[in-house]
């Protein structure tokens, strides 16, 4: 009885005394079924108690666990089947509004979904991810992750434990490849085959790694800078590998190319006049001025700016100015020009001709020369403005005096 | 049932609104001693017997009201209207008249919203499920593709063939040279009219009037800024009368006005100045008296020199001279008119060199 | 790297490549550097040494800023253009291009007031004055030459853009007539009297008139130093009184008028009108052929700015000096020719859209003119421009290297647009 009181006592200490008395009714109406140890149940009720209760903790977390558990796969179905649900919609959404514009329900694709939206709900909105759009679900919702353990609790990754498995792994699997790519190298050197080797060595020209958006896009995971700059640094590992050339599509995969061609405007073919003369045409900007430019290939260096020749400007800086995309590509008497130019003053006016011109010299010209084009800066539009005046200032940087500033000092320190 | 509704006209009082509801639930559940005792109650709790009697006090969670509950969670949910949609129904008759946005009709996933970031609905952009914004687009969904064919196939009974000989453009406007552009405005605000809708515009070309030189010349200095010489068009802008109509008819009364007057040649006219003419003319310029001059300076004979004006002028290098020096003070000088100048110039002073 | 902060490196480093000899020879060639010795102190261009060891060796780089012996070998400067023979009697097309020399007496005689300070400039720095042979000017003395003298005067008119050289064709014909021994009456800028910082009097002779005595002055100045031998010969043919105590008499040489109005500026502008009256009496005699050349005839009839005392404006009419030479212009008189040039320069500021004859001389010019033969005198051509850079580099006038090669004479020509005056400022700057 006493040490049943003691017991009782810290369990007592440890628990909610009205709730435990009851469960200790409770309990005793329990024991007083044959109990096993078959002891007087009115002198075992508290030792009867205490085994009870651990078997119920103990079955309680394993229930909590499993209940987690239960709760987290419940969820990922959720989300799976609610993506589904998504997908299901937004096809059947298709046929609906093929059949609202009167069009072939099969071949409506994304461009005559966003074509139907804009005629039937249209927005002013000038932010225009702002608009109504109608979106496949892979593309509206963010990707998330599968569950990432099964039923048992038991995680799928064998990395799940780092907090960010898709990282480490990636990084485990690269330093893999190193390993095999070093155990390679020793069993060509040991058969005497290394210089065969020799030229296949791998240089990823006009590459880059993939910068950190992207990375933490592909992985799911949120990456930091210093995890980043880890990554790049044992891809580079790999590829200084005398054999990286084995691991070429892997490397490509976490490269981009740099100079591509999408990041300035796409080069036009040239056009075809009707006296059989090649020509192309472009605008460009600058301040206040559009300029209009049409560029004729086999010309002979004859220019005509609104009529008038290179004598439109006056300023011998202007025509340096004009001067520079054609000695640039080697092109000045090579070409003859056409222009219209409007609004601005003569400086806003050459720089939009400059610009246009530049962008129609693009499509008689090679890759090369548009490089050195774009690495010259004329293919990029100046974005400088005019600043605006602020009150209380002459001009938008000019400030009165600073007597006046002294004044006003004064002033303050009157007041105060 | 117990939910049916029906459309009540809003000029009946207040009670006998609440009578008819009765009535309906007393017809779809009839037989019910519940719903008698929720009528008896709702009876008593109109507003004059409300005051005469004493309320009970009810006591929340005392009767258990199960069934009641259990009822109101049997009773079907509707569904969405797009869920029963089939792709192959016909929109107009969804979608007959302009109407707002309903998000429950509206059978594709269209969705609207930015969204930056996680905590902004989870980088979700909002459905259609209760999106204020798309209730603010002015929407066009009962202007459809098949809408319009049906419009138009009803509007067909009403037109007419487009006349014959009108085809094209130019020949509308050689038929119809006179063109009145008139504007109507239609908004709500606290004035219904618009000021510029007594605007009135009177469009024309000014070889449509048919006038002589002189009568055009001088329709041109009374039209001032009013005559557009690139395109040749006159328009005359009125709105100094409050009324549209009265606007036109002054548009009309200026234009007979501009015409008459144009054709009249009036006495001070006659005594226009070399300055005031437009274009050069050659019988009174100081050009023909020179070369006049100079041709008979240059007769050695005496008796050359009595030969008259006519005769010189008659000649083909006065001729051609003559007509160089109209085309350069008429057509401005290029280098095309210059050069017939000079030549002709260089045939009459009988200078020549290789280099010309 | 900012697209601006870019090219001034690669300027940088271009300006250090021209400096470092050696860099610039192995550019020269062609061939790659492998390495480079730093000699330089400053710690930047040191730095910037380093860094050029990689970007010299790109494609690219060495492709923009280097130049091969090849390509100096190559250029177009190779053309012959002066030509031997200083009359311009014998000038003929297929001379045009080419640069023929004015003897400096004749320079100092005729030309040295006639042209303008960029030029005159030009000579002292070339120590020659050369003139281009060219079409206009050449045309101009074949209808000198074929002109029927017994005819009243033909009047012709140079035209142009400015700076195409107009005044410099009207200097070729001065200086053809001065060799055939004519009386040159050459009026070198008119509208110089229309400014408002002229000095004016008072007529003394008739009333209203305005007198410019200091460039009445001038004018006879320079009229005596291009005619000094034949006013030495030609004598008054009427007597002049000036005032109660200077007169002329009938017979005594016109030099000595000349000397009267330098030295007497009030009865200048006077003296200058009687010389006119003198010089086409001897022309109608036959006696003397004259030439009569103003630079910028359009002076004569534009807007004068001059104001009286009173700041009363003063109409063109009313200027002595104005008024003589605008007799001139008449067809009155016999055995000469006029040549003037229409600057656009030379009228109002309010009428300066056209560079035409009509346009320019207005409406009373042209009734005063009319007929004329006007003569156009175009901008460079290709020839001719190239003509002219050569003779610039024979004058080491363009000193930097790569001005001289192919490549720099397209980028100069295009900068001048075959423009004469344009293009010796723009080859002066470089």
């Amino acid at each position: 009885m006493a040490a049943s009181m003691q017991t009782f006592s810290r369990v007592c200490s440890t628990k909610h005394p009205i709730k435990e008395l009851i469960r200790w009714q409770i309990t005793k109406c329990s024991a007083l079924d044959r109990h096993k140890n078959g002891v007087h149940t009115s002198c075992r009720l508290l030792a009867d108690v205490i085994p009870e209760t651990f078997e119920q903790k103990t079955e309680n977390k394993a229930e909590k666990i499993s209940k987690a558990m239960r709760l987290y796969m419940e969820r990922a179905k959720n989300y799976n089947s609610m993506i589904d649900k998504e997908i299901d919609e937004y096809e059947v959404g298709k046929r609906h509004l093929a059949n609202i514009m009167g069009e072939d329900p099969d071949s409506f694709n994304q461009d005559d979904i966003d074509r139907a939206i804009k005629y039937l709900l249209p927005s002013g909105l000038f932010e225009k991810r702002a608009r109504p759009q109608m979106k496949h679900p892979y593309e509206v919702f963010p990707q998330r992750k599968e569950a990432l353990f099964g039923k048992d609790g038991r995680p799928h990754h064998y990395q799940f434990y780092t907090g960010k498995p898709n990282y480490h792994g990636l990084l485990h699997d690269i330093n893999m490849k190193y390993e095999h790519l070093n155990a390679t190298e020793t069993e060509l050197y040991k058969n005497g085959k290394m210089a065969e080797e020799e030229d296949k060595k791998l240089f990823l020209h006009g590459f880059q790694w993939i910068d950190h958006k992207t990375l933490t896009k592909q992985l799911i995971e949120e990456i930091s800078p210093q995890e980043y700059n880890r990554f790049v640094l044992v891809l580079h590992r790999l590829l200084k590998h005398k054999l990286s050339y084995k691991e070429e599509e892997f490397l490509l995969k976490y490269s981009k190319k740099v100079m591509t061609m999408s990041q300035f405007r796409s080069i036009e073919k040239p056009l075809i006049d009707s006296d059989g003369r090649e020509y192309s045409e472009a605008t460009g900007r600058r301040k206040t001025s559009n300029a209009t430019v049409t560029v004729y290939n086999n010309g002979s260096g004859q220019i005509s700016i609104n009529g008038q020749d290179l004598a439109y400007f006056k300023d011998i800086h202007q025509r340096e100015q004009l001067l520079f995309p054609l000695q640039l590509v080697n092109k000045i008497d090579k070409v003859d020009i056409v222009a219209t130019v409007e609004g601005g003053g003569s400086s806003g006016q050459t720089g939009a001709i400059r610009l246009a011109l530049a962008h129609a010299l693009c499509s008689f010209v090679d890759t090369d020369s548009i490089e050195r084009l774009r690495l010259a800066g004329l293919l990029t539009k100046d974005p400088r403005t005019r600043e605006r005046k602020k009150p209380g200032q002459p001009g938008a940087r000019k400030k009165p005096t600073w007597l006046v500033f002294l004044i006003l000092m004064y002033c303050q320190l009157l007041v105060v | 049932m117990s939910n049916t509704k029906i459309l009540v006209p809003l000029g009946l009082t207040n009670s006998l609104h609440h009578r008819l509801i009765i009535t309906v639930r007393l017809l779809s559940t009839a037989g019910n001693r519940k719903n008698e005792r929720i009528r008896q109650t709702r009876l008593e709790s109109t507003k004059q017997e409300e005051e005469k009697d004493f309320r009970v006090f009810q006591i929340k969670g005392l009767n258990p009201r199960n069934k009641r509950e259990q009822r109101k969670n049997d009773a079907p949910k509707m569904q969405p209207r797009y869920m029963n949609m089939k792709p192959d129904d016909d929109w107009t008759n969804v979608w007959p008249t302009a109407s707002t946005f309903k998000w429950s009709a509206i059978p594709f996933p269209v969705r609207q919203g930015y969204t930056d970031n996680l905590s902004e609905n989870e980088n979700v952009t909002p459905g259609r499920y209760a999106n204020t914004e798309l209730l603010k687009i002015p929407n066009f969904l009962h202007l459809s593709p098949g809408h319009i064919k049906k419009h138009c196939q009803v509007l067909k009974d009403f037109c007419t063939p487009w006349p014959a000989g009108l085809e094209t453009d130019e020949l509308c406007d050689q038929h119809f040279p006179l063109t009145v552009k008139t504007r109507d405005y239609c908004f709500s605000s606290p004035s219904v009219a618009d000021s510029r809708s007594r605007l009135v515009t009177v469009k024309l070309k000014l070889s449509d009037l048919r006038l002589d030189e002189h009568g055009e010349d001088k329709i041109k200095r009374l039209l001032g800024d009013k005559y557009d010489p690139e395109t040749g068009e006159i328009t005359l802008n009125t709105d100094r009368c409050p009324l549209k109509k009265q606007n036109y008819d002054y548009a009309m009364y200026l234009l007979t006005a501009l015409y008459y007057e144009a054709k009249k040649v009036e006495p001070w006219e006659l005594e226009k100045d070399e300055a005031d003419i437009d274009k050069y003319s050659w019988e009174r310029s100081q050009s023909k008296r020179n070369i006049l001059k100079l041709v008979q300076q240059n007769e050695k004979e005496e008796s050359l020199r009595e030969r008259s004006e006519d005769d010189i002028l008659s000649r083909d290098e006065i001729k051609s001279y003559a007509s160089s020096v109209i085309e350069l003070h008429n057509e401005g000088e290029n280098y095309t008119t210059i050069n017939n100048y000079k030549q002709s110039v260089l045939q009459l002073l009988n200078v020549k060199s290789q280099l010309t | 790297m900012d697209a601006l902060l870019r090219m001034q490196v690669l300027g940088r480093i271009g300006n250090i490549i021209y400096r470092h000899s050696q860099l610039k020879t192995t550019l020269l060639s062609g061939r790659k550097i492998p390495y480079l010795r730093l000699h330089s102190k400053s710690f930047t261009e040191k730095s910037l040494l380093r860094c050029m060891n990689s970007v010299v060796n790109n494609d690219v780089f060495r492709r923009t800023y280097s130049i091969t012996a090849e390509q100096n070998e190559h250029t177009s400067l190779t053309f012959a253009f002066r030509c031997h023979d200083n009359n311009p009697a014998n000038h003929t097309i297929d001379q045009e291009g080419l640069f023929y020399t004015v003897p400096s007496e004749d320079y100092k005689r005729y030309l040295h007031k006639a042209i303008n300070t960029e030029f005159s400039a030009q000579v002292k720095v070339f120590a020659e004055s050369c003139i281009m042979i060219r079409k206009p000017a050449l045309e101009m003395i074949d209808y000198i030459r074929n002109s029927d003298l017994n005819r009243p005067v033909a009047r012709a008119i140079f035209y142009g853009h400015t700076g195409a050289g107009k005044t410099m064709s009207l200097c070729h014909v001065l200086h053809y007539c001065s060799k055939e021994n004519w009386l040159i009456v050459h009026v070198p800028w008119p509208a110089k009297w229309n400014k408002r910082n002229r000095e004016i009097a008072v007529s003394p002779f008739k009333e209203g008139r305005i007198d410019l005595p200091l460039d009445a002055a001038e004018w006879l100045l320079h009229f005596r130093t291009q005619n000094t031998d034949l006013l030495k010969e030609l004598t008054c043919q009427f007597s002049y009184t000036w005032s109660k105590r200077e007169s002329t008499e009938s017979g005594t040489p016109l030099i000595d008028i000349v000397d009267f109005g330098l030295s007497r500026n009030k009865f200048a502008s006077d003296c200058v009108g009687v010389l006119m009256k003198e010089v086409k009496k001897y022309a109608c005699d036959k006696r003397v052929k004259v030439l009569v050349a103003i630079d910028g005839v359009n002076g004569l009839y534009s807007q004068c700015a001059l104001k009286t005392e009173e700041k009363e404006n003063v109409l063109i009419e009313n200027v002595s000096l104005v008024r003589t030479f605008r007799k001139l212009l008449n067809t009155d008189w016999s055995n000469g020719f006029v040549v003037c040039t229409v600057d656009i320069n030379a009228s109002h500021y309010s009428t300066r859209e056209n560079h035409t004859p009509r346009y320019l001389l207005g409406k009373q010019g042209f009734e005063v003119m009319d007929p004329f033969i006007p003569v156009q005198v175009p901008i460079y051509t290709d020839k001719e421009i190239y003509s002219c850079l050569c003779y610039y580099s024979d004058r080491n006038w363009i000193q930097h290297p790569n001005g001289k090669t192919d490549e720099g004479l397209k980028e100069i020509i295009f900068l001048s647009n075959h423009n004469p005056y344009t293009l010796a400022r723009v080859c002066s700057s470089r």
